[in-house]
């Protein structure tokens, strides 16, 4: 096992395809249409796309659970095919489930044998673990009596087993209350500080947009966007937001940089994108004696990036 | 290997032995051994004949029941419950997966005969019946649940569906009770295509039947060691190829 | 390919040819080392169709098909003393009752019974349990008037059954025929001549007037020499001495006639030995 360099990926992804079989093996749905993706070492990287885009069966051909049709993963080093290639990672899957009849602690013992974690070892891990996700307190109890958010907590607790160098979180915030949320956002935080590298799904965005050191959109089985959170929601030309009394827009056709979004009585609402253009705009405003009333930066959120690149017309959340 | 095999074995047997089914099932088998001394008030004579008879019955039925319909789950149930998704994660390969889980699931259904067969054994003894006559009736049921659990097994991890699994394993399970009449049937084809479509069918199927020496058990007629050790590897041969074929269907499948 | 998946690719060839080859050698020694059983034992022990009809899902008649074919199949490697155990239970508690109305069994199996066992009275029994399961089959009673008549030589049923396989629509003309000789046998020559003078009467066919009138002539004759030898050691208690004709026979009140002999001759009588017989020219025309 050669262990990935600080420079090599954690992860690499290229031209990988997927198409499930239909009904009666009829017919073929295309999943992925050669997708291209890299995960760096040490980042957490938001993995983003609207429900059906293909986010779980990436996540699901990366740990072994579904053979590729074509392309090649690299994970950790290794082609990510060969078992030995998991060996340092961890893996939350969507929407969790155990083996009902076993307690949490049961489960994560049993866990930490999978994941080699040494015999002496494996009662305080299962224990760190079992209080670090919160469910100490619970961890005798059936799984099949455990709720939705206690399961998403000992997934989290095992894909956190034998400290794995890569994080694979499949929507880790989805079903969760806004507490559980907020726990599992501080969970992911903690394993960066780590240096642990996090790889999470998710078509909550906001989520992300606190996480990510980097995000990539996908769409259609193709990482439509790939960037830094400054890259993708594109800081350097930053746009504004021009709130202005008595102007008259009379002659304005948009080719000027700005354009009005809102007006009521006299008040206009100018969206300005770049400086030059603000510029251009607080001059003419100054010409025509209008009164200034606030300039904002207007900063693009993920949502709407998101929006640009899948088209208005899907649904996002 | 060896390490997630056990993990995994270990952790099938637990959450097996915890689910009341089986306990429904043990409990009834115990039942029927117990009161097969009733039935045995019904007749004259032959009482020990038919305390045997009732109690290997029991013993073999139940379990068998137990094989088919846990075993067809094994497979499926961990897809369909997306159970088996942070084991496969892990350096864990299908064929240790599925070992694993056929591991379990034996040493499950074993301890469940055990228990049946030291009811049926005390039953015996308390009636003041030989209790050797037994021994290798008991065995053979042990190495027939073995390969009916791996029949299982296979059918469970190439079918989609568990009902599916089940009708298939039943099918092979009868089949594999029939098969002796195959060979009859192919000399009285003589020769020609039919006849050897017949015989390959007869090779290309475990002899199950070949499993059931209760009837020497019943009246107290020798098995050969011999015979026991042969059939033992037998069942261990067709167990060997089952649990591969399940391993190899198992390894091309997605978990979707 | 990677290493790995060479590996494992040579791994699973490996247990392949290992689990073959385990099962091959190991079934083909089973193959020829049995347990000392016979194989059609198993079907000795199944339960009494009865119960089985219970177990058979609905499908009482295909399981008694199952079971006839595997009989046969089986019959010849069940051990002698066990083989007729084998057929009376499975032909007679098993087939018969999962599906009464299965006729071939009963055959087949008195056929067994009587001619290999030469038990005719299991055989019979056999055929008396399909003729109450069948009232309506003329091939049960007529098979069991067979028996009783050529093995068992019981004349007395072997009419009882033919009466019974005669009286069922469809038995053939010849029951009829077999049953006033059943009465001939067993000495009711009376019984015998009634039922042939009906053949007689009762049919067309040349070849059958034939039969029947040989039999009613042959009978007649037998009859009647009976009758007058019986009369005449009757006259020769009371006198001491031998009739010295026939018509002292009517004379002293013994027989109201000389009857005429079938043929309209005259019976011959020899005062000598004091024997009555049929003219020389003339025999019983069945022998």
């Amino acid at each position: 096992m050669s262990a990935p360099g600080p420079e090599q990926p954690v992860l690499t992804i290229q031209g990988l395809v997927k198409a499930f079989a239909g009904h009666l093996s009829l017919g073929r749905t295309s999943v992925l249409r050669g997708l291209d993706l890299e995960v760096r070492r040490g980042e957490v990287y938001g993995f983003i796309g609207a429900n059906g885009a293909g986010k779980t069966t990436t996540i699901k051909i990366v740990t072994g659970l579904v053979t590729a049709d074509a392309g090649q993963v690299t994970l950790l080093g290794q082609p990510a095919t060969r078992p030995a290639a998991r060996r340092r990672l961890g893996y939350l899957p969507e929407q969790p489930n155990f083996y009902g009849y076993l307690t949490g602690r049961e489960f994560l013992r049993f866990q930490a044998r999978l994941a080699g974690v040494p015999p002496g070892e494996r009662g305080a891990a299962v224990e760190r673990l079992l209080s670090e996700v919160g469910m100490a307190s619970r961890a005798d109890r059936p799984i099949r009596k455990c709720s939705k958010g206690m399961l998403q907590r000992l997934g989290i607790a095992q894909a956190l087993l034998g400290g794995p160098e890569l994080l694979i979180l499949d929507e880790p915030m989805s079903g969760l209350d806004p507490a559980g949320r907020r726990d599992v956002r501080d969970l992911i935080l903690a394993q960066r500080e780590r240096g642990t590298t996090v790889f999470f799904s998710s078509h909550i965005l906001s989520d992300a947009e606190v996480l990510c050191d980097r995000v990539g959109i996908l769409e259609s089985g193709r990482l439509a966007l790939e960037g830094t959170l400054d890259e993708v929601l594109g800081r350097r030309s930053p746009s504004w937001e021009v709130t202005a009394l008595g102007a008259t827009p009379a002659g304005w056709n948009g080719a000027e940089g700005w354009q009005v979004t809102a007006r009521r009585g006299d008040r206009l609402l100018i969206r300005v994108e770049g400086d030059e253009a603000l510029a251009r705009l607080l001059e003419r405003l100054r010409q025509q004696g209008a009164t200034l009333h606030s300039v904002t930066p207007h900063r693009h959120t993920l949502e709407e990036r998101f929006l640009d690149v899948v088209g208005r017309g899907t649904e996002a959340t | 290997m060896i390490g997630p095999v056990s993990a995994i074995a270990a952790m099938t047997f637990r959450e097996a032995v915890r689910d009341r089914v089986l306990y429904l099932l043990l409990a009834f088998a115990l039942v029927m051994i117990a009161t097969s001394r009733l039935l045995a008030l019904l007749t004259v004579g032959s009482e020990t004949r038919i305390v045997t008879d009732t109690g290997l019955a029991a013993i073999a039925f139940f379990g068998v029941l137990t094989a088919v319909f846990v075993g067809v789950s094994l497979i499926t149930k961990e897809i369909e419950r997306r159970t088996a998704y942070t084991i496969l994660a892990r350096p864990v390969t299908r064929g240790a997966f599925v070992t694993g889980k056929y591991l379990g699931l034996v040493l499950t259904l074993w301890v469940n005969a055990a228990v049946m067969s030291a009811g049926f054994l005390l039953l015996l003894l308390w009636r003041g019946d030989p209790v050797a006559p037994a021994l290798p009736a008991l065995w053979l049921i042990a190495v027939e649940l073995a390969v009916v659990t791996a029949l299982a097994l296979f059918f469970s991890s190439v079918s989609s569906s568990s009902i599916l699994g089940i009708l298939f394993t039943l099918a092979m399970y009868v089949a594999g009770h029939l098969v002796w009449s195959l060979p009859m049937l192919a000399r009285r084809l003589g020769e020609g295509w039919a006849a050897a479509a017949v015989r390959a069918t007869y090779h290309l199927l475990p002899n199950l039947d070949r499993f059931n020496v209760r009837a020497e058990a019943v009246h107290g007629d020798p098995v050969p060691l011999g015979f026991l050790l042969g059939q033992t590897a037998y069942g261990a041969g067709w167990v060997l190829l089952l649990v591969l074929a399940a391993a190899v269907a198992f390894s091309r499948r997605d978990l979707t | 390919m990677s290493r790995d998946g060479r590996g494992r690719r040579r791994a699973t060839a490996l247990l392949l040819v290992l689990g073959l080859t385990v099962v091959g050698t190991t079934q083909a020694w089973l193959e020829s080392h049995p347990l000392p059983r016979d194989p059609g034992r198993r079907l000795l022990y199944l339960p009494k169709g009865t119960f089985l009809r219970a177990a058979s899902l609905g499908y009482p008649t295909f399981l008694a098909d199952l079971l006839y074919l595997w009989s046969i199949q089986h019959y010849g490697s069940v051990s002698a003393d066990e083989r007729f155990l084998y057929l009376e239970h499975v032909y007679g508690q098993v087939i018969a009752r999962l599906d009464p109305r299965f006729v071939d069994p009963y055959l087949i199996g008195a056929l067994i019974l009587v001619a290999e066992k030469r038990d005719v009275e299991a055989g019979l029994r056999l055929l008396d349990q399909g003729m109450e399961a069948n009232p309506d089959e003329w091939i049960l009673p007529y098979e069991a008037g067979f028996w009783a008549y050529d093995t068992a030589r019981d004349y007395e049923r072997a009419a009882a059954y033919f009466k019974r396989a005669m009286e069922i629509p469809g038995a053939p003309p010849s029951t009829r025929r077999l049953h006033a000789e059943m009465h001939n046998k067993k000495g009711d020559k009376q019984t015998s001549l009634a039922l042939w003078s009906e053949v007689l009467a009762g049919t067309d066919d040349a070849r059958v007037r034939a039969i029947a009138a040989n039999h009613v002539h042959d009978l007649t004759l037998e009859i009647d020499l009976a009758g007058l030898n019986e009369a005449v050691s009757i006259f020769r208690e009371r006198h001491g001495r031998p009739p010295g004709q026939l018509q002292d026979l009517v004379r002293a009140g013994l027989v109201p006639e000389i009857p005429r002999d079938p043929d309209g001759g005259e019976y011959l009588y020899d005062r000598r030995t004091g024997t009555v017989s049929a003219t020389a020219a003339f025999r019983l025309r069945r022998r």
